[in-house]
């Protein structure tokens, strides 16, 4: 039989009968129990247990993004507002849902570096590079209500910057790997 | 590089679900572990490969779970605390006939599990026959009888 030495508990078993010899071997049986390494065992089992079912109450609120009333954001400002997730995970597709008054947006470089945009809904008239960001045109005056389908690339606390005409809406949501 | 660091990662977090399931998840396969199983397995698939179903994405996927699983099972040969870690220990839950109820309590086992595995391996009667019940690491129980009633039976 293999010798195993190691810095684990082998003695202390109360229940046993006969004392166990220097190898940790009980009543003939060539065992090697660790009874203080289980009984730690068992109660880091209850602790994991406990800590599972706090992350999935976490998860269920929002705390871990796809949905849940913890997890949404909103940025107002006089003209414009942005709702966004202020959770996302990384390569699951995101809506962030823009309301304004102006039919011109510019997304930050941040944005550009942080996610792939997939959809623009309504489409822009013209899209054109600006300092590293996107500015987008839109045909329609008034009220706008844009959707941006987006992929985040990164992960991490990633901020970065959403102007809306006079309004600059500084965001910053975490996105989990 | 990301392939492989996403299998090391679903690798380790599989390994710690299975163990804090506790080893009788891993032998009874009742119809709600079977379910179980089935589900870790899709999601951990899904996790490895994502939206890349290249064939080298799966045969670095793969390579890497197998040196893991090599390098885990040299470990754990050399340095016993690994095995205690991944494996753990057998847990005794009869010793000389004596039933250590805190042990059964904590590895969730009950008589009745018992005397199914003495019955099966042995074809025993009661638990007055069991010297020694031990749970194994792989989470099957292994019974000994006394001498006597081997020779009886």
């Amino acid at each position: 039989m293999t010798r195993q030495t190691c810095r684990m508990p082998r003695r202390g078993n109360e229940d046993v009968a006969v004392q166990p010899d220097d190898e940790g071997r009980h009543n003939h049986l060539e065992l090697h129990e660790y009874p203080r390494f289980q009984r730690w065992f068992w109660k880091f089992q209850r602790l994991a247990w406990t800590a599972l079912f706090i992350g999935i109450v976490a998860a269920l609120a929002g705390l871990t993004g796809d949905g849940g009333i913890l997890s949404m954001a909103r940025s107002q400002a006089a003209g414009s507002s942005v709702s966004y997730s202020a959770i996302m995970r990384r390569s699951r597709p995101d809506t962030i849902q823009i309301t304004s008054a102006v039919a011109k947006i510019w997304l930050d470089q941040r944005f550009i570096a942080t996610f792939d945009i997939d959809v623009i809904s309504p489409m822009p008239v013209v899209q054109t590079s600006l300092d590293g960001g996107l500015v987008l045109s839109f045909a329609q005056a008034g009220q706008l209500h844009i959707a941006l389908r987006v992929t985040p690339k990164t992960v991490l606390r990633q901020p970065f910057s959403i102007v809306i005409g006079p309004d600059q809406h500084e965001l910053s949501p975490m996105i989990l790997p | 590089m990301e392939t492989i660091i996403k299998a090391l990662a679903i690798y380790a977090v599989v390994l710690f679900y299975t163990r804090i399931c506790g080893r009788r998840t891993l032998s009874q396969a009742t119809p709600f572990d079977v379910v179980l199983l089935l589900l870790i397995a899709e999601s951990a698939q899904n996790a490895l490969l994502g939206a890349d179903a290249s064939l080298t994405n799966m045969v670095l996927v793969i390579g890497t779970l197998v040196l893991l699983d090599v390098l885990l099972s040299y470990l754990k040969l050399r340095v016993p605390i690994v095995s205690l870690l991944s494996e753990g220990a057998p847990t005794v839950l009869i010793r000389d006939g004596r039933i250590l109820t805190d042990e059964m309590t904590s590895s969730r086992v009950s008589i009745e599990d018992i005397l199914e595995a003495a019955r099966q391996a042995h074809g025993l009667l009661n638990m007055a026959q069991i010297r020694f019940a031990i749970l194994e690491t792989s989470g099957s129980i292994s019974i000994i009888p006394y001498p006597d009633t081997v020779a009886a039976g």
